[in-house]
């Protein structure tokens, strides 16, 4: 039973590919612990993207958000640019939100490779900012972490600095501290990380699955009707990237909590 | 009115800048920490507010690949005459008399080199000078607030749904030429689809009374001879900047105005929503 893994993103609207700022990355599905990270750069800063990417790839190596942070600050260094506002600003440091997954196999049965022996394992998650975990069970959403509610979303999360001072040039205030949670899961879960937008949508629409089921269905491919479909032939991942740009861009142009306009990204998680 | 308009560099906002450099700048300024012959003229505080404001309005749009412009910028001088200071390029896409910010942030007079406390370590950091203080003649600000109601108004006639545009006046007061809120009134009464225009008024007094900080009462106000002028015609904060600057852990109400007496005004133009801005920077 081989870990699934779909991955999605697609810029602001109106932003190039090259102003996306999320991140997202994910170790090799075939072998425990399996990890997945997913960082929002902040659009306030410069270089937030770049710091984003160099977050996830950490947390890949590292599984633990605080260590990742140590080795992705010791790579970081910002291309030189003497204009007077890339000095500033990269002096103000790099900021993003960042939440990883570390998945485990059962107890003491941990080992490499596929996990088809025992179809069941724990799991645990760190987050600093306005990243979401969502756990998907038997079709309901049994875990919405860190944030419950929709309306917890604002435009001033605590963020992850490129910056380990608590005193940089910007007068910054003390980092808030990430916070962690773990659990179990089973086989046939699934579990969805998605930077803050996409959250802030889902949470909205709770207990309405059939919509955000539309989402976890454009992992499944294309389908007679729903909206994993698409013309011709193209390959199954390109399918599924154009289910996810549908799926956003009539979620940006719903009546009732749309998307927000702003990168959105999501990782999805069939175990 | 919902004042949620997406600022966004296809939909900017303008925000245009009134400066009173009027003889009476010339006094010294009460708010600060220096007293008697070594505290600064209110023109100087003035320039240093003004410089200031547009740095940051500059960092809060900079980016590695350059400065987005999610902004407009005017700036109209009031004293011995009344007028636009900058002038746009010909070939401008902006409304008259309006400059995107990436215009300012490649062009300021010079840059200065200044010593600030970084990490426990004294290091250099450039300071762009865009204006240099300035005090001369009357305050004609009835004049000024007119000139800057035709200037809105044609930049709303290119912008009819993007977010209103917001006009700060700095000054220390005392208008020469009628009484300025019926023109502060006009001035607020042109509107987007978003929104009537902002008016927000930063007062640089020679009174050593205490700052006061976006009151949402008279009460509030020092006893001051045109403090309560000015905040008679600030316009009240939107929903959105109320909640912005609840955020920040002010405490704020409907009442709530865009007007600061002897105080740093960065607040009004922070609490601009353009995108994730990390909690930790101020």
């Amino acid at each position: 039973m081989p870990i699934k893994v779909h991955t999605f993103h697609v810029p602001k609207s109106g932003h190039t590919d090259d102003e996306y700022e999320d991140a997202f990355a994910t170790s090799d599905p075939d072998r425990l612990p399996f990890r997945a990270a997913i960082a929002d750069g902040a659009t306030e800063s410069a270089f937030s993207g770049g710091w984003a990417r160099a977050w996830v790839a950490e947390y890949l190596k590292h599984g633990d958000l605080i260590e990742s942070a140590a080795a992705a600050r010791a790579r970081w260094t910002p291309p030189a640019d003497d204009r007077w506002y890339v000095e500033a600003k990269a002096a103000q440091g790099s900021h993003a939100a960042v939440l990883g997954v570390e998945i485990s196999a059962a107890g003491t049965d941990s080992r490499p490779g596929h996990i088809d022996s025992r179809p069941g394992g724990s799991w645990r998650a760190e987050s600093l900012g306005d990243c979401c975990l969502f756990l998907i069970r038997g079709g309901a959403l049994r875990l919405s972490w860190p944030f419950t509610r929709a309306d917890a979303f604002h435009n001033r999360p605590a963020l992850l600095s490129s910056h380990a001072s608590r005193d940089d040039s910007a007068g910054a205030a003390a980092m808030e501290a990430p916070v962690a949670t773990e659990g179990t899961w089973h086989a046939g879960d699934a579990f969805m990380l998605t930077t803050d937008a996409l959250a802030a949508w889902m949470l909205a629409r709770r207990e309405e699955r059939d919509a955000w089921r539309s989402l976890l269905a454009c992992a499944d491919g294309p389908s007679a009707d729903g909206p994993g479909e698409a013309p011709g032939d193209s390959a199954p991942d390109d399918r599924a990237r154009g289910a996810f740009e549908r799926f956003a861009a009539a979620a940006r142009r719903g009546d009732d909590h749309p998307l927000s306009n702003d990168d959105t990204t999501a990782v999805i998680i069939r175990l | 009115m919902a004042y949620s308009a997406e600022i966004s560099r296809s939909s900017p906002t303008a925000i245009l800048f009134l400066l009173d450099q009027s003889a009476s700048m010339q006094d010294v300024f009460g708010g600060a920490e220096q007293r008697g012959d070594a505290a600064p003229s209110k023109a100087r505080v003035l320039a240093d507010t003004v410089n200031s404001l547009l740095q940051n309005l500059v960092l809060r749009c900079a980016k590695e690949d350059g400065v987005r412009d999610y902004f407009h910028v005017g700036i109209v001088g009031y004293g011995e005459r009344v007028q636009p200071l900058i002038r746009p390029a010909a070939e401008s896409p902006t409304a008259p008399n309006f400059v995107p910010i990436s215009y300012l942030a490649e062009r300021p007079l010079r840059l200065e080199q200044r010593v600030r406390q970084v990490n426990g370590e004294q290091r250099k950091v450039k300071f762009p000078i865009w204006f240099d203080p300035r005090a001369k003649n009357g305050t004609p600000m009835c004049q000024a607030l007119d000139l800057a109601a035709q200037i809105v108004r044609d930049w709303i006639d290119l912008h009819p749904h993007d977010f209103p545009p917001i006009v700060v006046n700095v000054t220390d007061g005392e208008a020469t030429d009628g009484d300025p809120l019926e023109f502060a009134r006009q001035l607020r009464s042109f509107a987007t689809d978003d929104g009537e225009a902002l008016l927000f008024n930063v007062h640089l007094s020679s009174s050593e009374a205490p700052a006061v900080e976006l009151p949402d009462a008279a009460a509030e106000l020092p006893r001051e001879d045109y403090a309560l002028q000015l905040f008679q015609m600030s316009s009240p904060l939107p929903f959105s900047m109320r909640a912005a600057a609840e955020q920040e852990g002010y405490r704020v109400n409907l009442d709530t105005r865009g007007f600061v007496f002897n105080a740093d005004p960065a607040s009004l133009v922070r609490f601009l929503e353009i995108g994730t801005r990390p909690s930790n920077l101020r």
